[in-house]
């Protein structure tokens, strides 16, 4: 049954696919990438520029000041605020696209393409996209400053378990241990 | 009004009951029986018509293997109909005959897919190549293991397994020729674009349905006719429009270049990219 069903998901799968390519048919692919834009992009300041903008956003500083000065403001804070970090979390990737987009233009008419690599950096792409769709969820569910303790605490956690594995599993072979650790 | 609800019918009206519906069953079984020829013949003639063009317009030699794996379908669905009907005892053997051949094709026209999408885009093309390399490992792989663990491989468990094991292994290198199109951008021509889709919908269908049939037994038999058939006309009704006339496939734009080789690109790329995502997860 269980074969019957990976036939089944690889011939639907196929279908869904062409379907997908079928309802594309009408839209031009973006050969015509800005190579100027994605360049500026790539440069490192760009990041850097983002990420100030990032602590800027989704700092509680004035939050308190607002909670402070006029209490009255704050629903109307944290709805624009809202609004100003979706807004910066899909710059950012828009951003990435646009770097993953110059990139696939170049690497797929280059022979010295590595599939390593590429394969790495696909990863790392996606990875960033779910990260900004968990930051997405995060800000419309609890606000730009509560999301903020949320992960906060999920980092905590999960550093928390590291170290509670590791005390487990001390009683073990040091040498065994030393492989876990390096993994 | 005296109504009378089933539970109060008599045997006459629950006999009157099953006898129409076993009358509507008989129909409706002819229907598809006479749908199914239908489908047959009219698939037929639009792969004549299409080859007729494709002498016409003289672009046989730019898909010929395609075009010959047409040609070899037609000529095959033709004296299959008169094998059955003159020769029966002769039909089996030139079934599995004709069966072998025509899937060594099937191959042909997916290396023939693959040689046109990834022309010019070598970068692609060796990314395909490791995948491809890997799944065909893979699949060799599993096939050995069968082997050596002494189980009955698909050909001889069943031979409606066997062709269904030889469409998934198609399906799936055309699924991953699908996914480097949608991840590269690669753009497709009329020609190229209605090819896979006709060619990529028949072997989907007919993964579908070889399981289905494989999985229920006789009772599906009819409905994997029908199914055959009718994918088999669909396909034929997307490949005729496509190939009316020949359109040669876009060339890439090669206006976008940097002045890096690959592996500078590559690394910048990914540093951007963790960048970005760092700066997301930073902010909490």
């Amino acid at each position: 049954m269980m074969f019957a069903l990976i036939f089944l998901a690889a011939g639907l799968g196929l279908l869904g696919l062409l379907l997908v390519l079928f309802l594309r048919m009408g839209a031009q692919p973006q050969d015509r990438t800005d190579a100027a834009a994605a360049t500026a992009l790539l440069a490192a300041d760009a990041a850097l520029w983002a990420q100030q903008l990032g602590d800027r956003i989704f700092s509680p500083a004035d939050l308190e000041f607002i909670l402070k000065e006029a209490p009255s403001l704050r629903q109307k804070l944290l709805r624009e605020r809202r609004g100003i970090a979706l807004l910066w979390i899909a710059q950012r990737k828009d951003a990435a696209r646009a770097v993953m987009r110059l990139h696939r233009a170049v690497a797929r008419a280059n022979i010295a393409l590595n599939p390593g690599f590429e394969f790495k950096l696909a990863a790392n792409y996606f990875a960033f996209l779910a990260a900004c769709a968990l930051a997405e969820c995060l800000v419309w569910l609890r606000g730009p400053f509560a999301s903020r303790k949320v992960v906060t605490s999920l980092i905590t956690v999960g550093k928390r378990m590291r170290s509670l594995s590791e005390e487990l599993l001390e009683g073990l072979d040091p040498v065994l241990l030393e492989e876990i650790r390096n993994r | 009004m005296n109504r009378r609800f089933p539970s109060e019918w008599g045997k006459a009206e629950k006999g009157k009951i099953l006898i129409g519906f076993s009358l509507f069953l008989l129909e409706f079984t002819l229907a598809m029986v006479l749908l199914t020829d239908i489908a047959f013949w009219l698939s037929n003639v639009l792969i004549a018509l299409l080859l007729i063009q494709a002498f016409r317009g003289k672009f046989f030699a730019k898909y010929v293997l395609f075009f010959s794996y047409l040609s070899y379908v037609l000529v095959v669905h033709v004296v299959t109909v008169y094998v059955y009907s003159f020769r029966p005892e002769a039909y089996l053997a030139f079934y599995w005959y004709t069966y072998f051949f025509g899937a060594a094709l099937g191959y042909c026209v997916i290396w023939e897919i693959y040689t046109h999408v990834l022309r010019d885009f070598p970068g692609t093309a060796r990314m395909a190549r490791c995948l491809v390399g890997v799944f065909l490992i893979g699949v060799l792989g599993a096939a050995l293991v069968n082997a050596f663990n002494g189980e009955a491989s698909g050909l001889v468990k069943s031979v409606i397994r066997f062709e269904r094991n030889l469409q998934a292994v198609q399906a799936i290198l055309l699924t991953l020729l699908l996914i480097l199109i949608r991840y590269y951008a690669i753009p497709l021509g009329r020609n190229l674009r209605g090819l896979i889709v006709g060619y990529g919908f028949l072997i989907g269908v007919s993964v579908v349905t070889l399981t289905l049939r494989s999985q229920f037994g006789v009772a599906f038999q009819l409905w994997w006719q029908y199914l055959q058939q009718s994918s088999g006309l669909i396909t034929s009704v997307i490949w005729v429009p496509a190939f009316w006339v020949y359109v040669p496939n876009p060339k890439p734009d090669v206006s976008i270049g940097l002045d890096e080789d690959y592996a500078a690109l590559t690394e910048r790329s990914y540093r951007a990219i963790a960048k970005a995502r760092a700066a997301i997860l930073r902010v909490f």
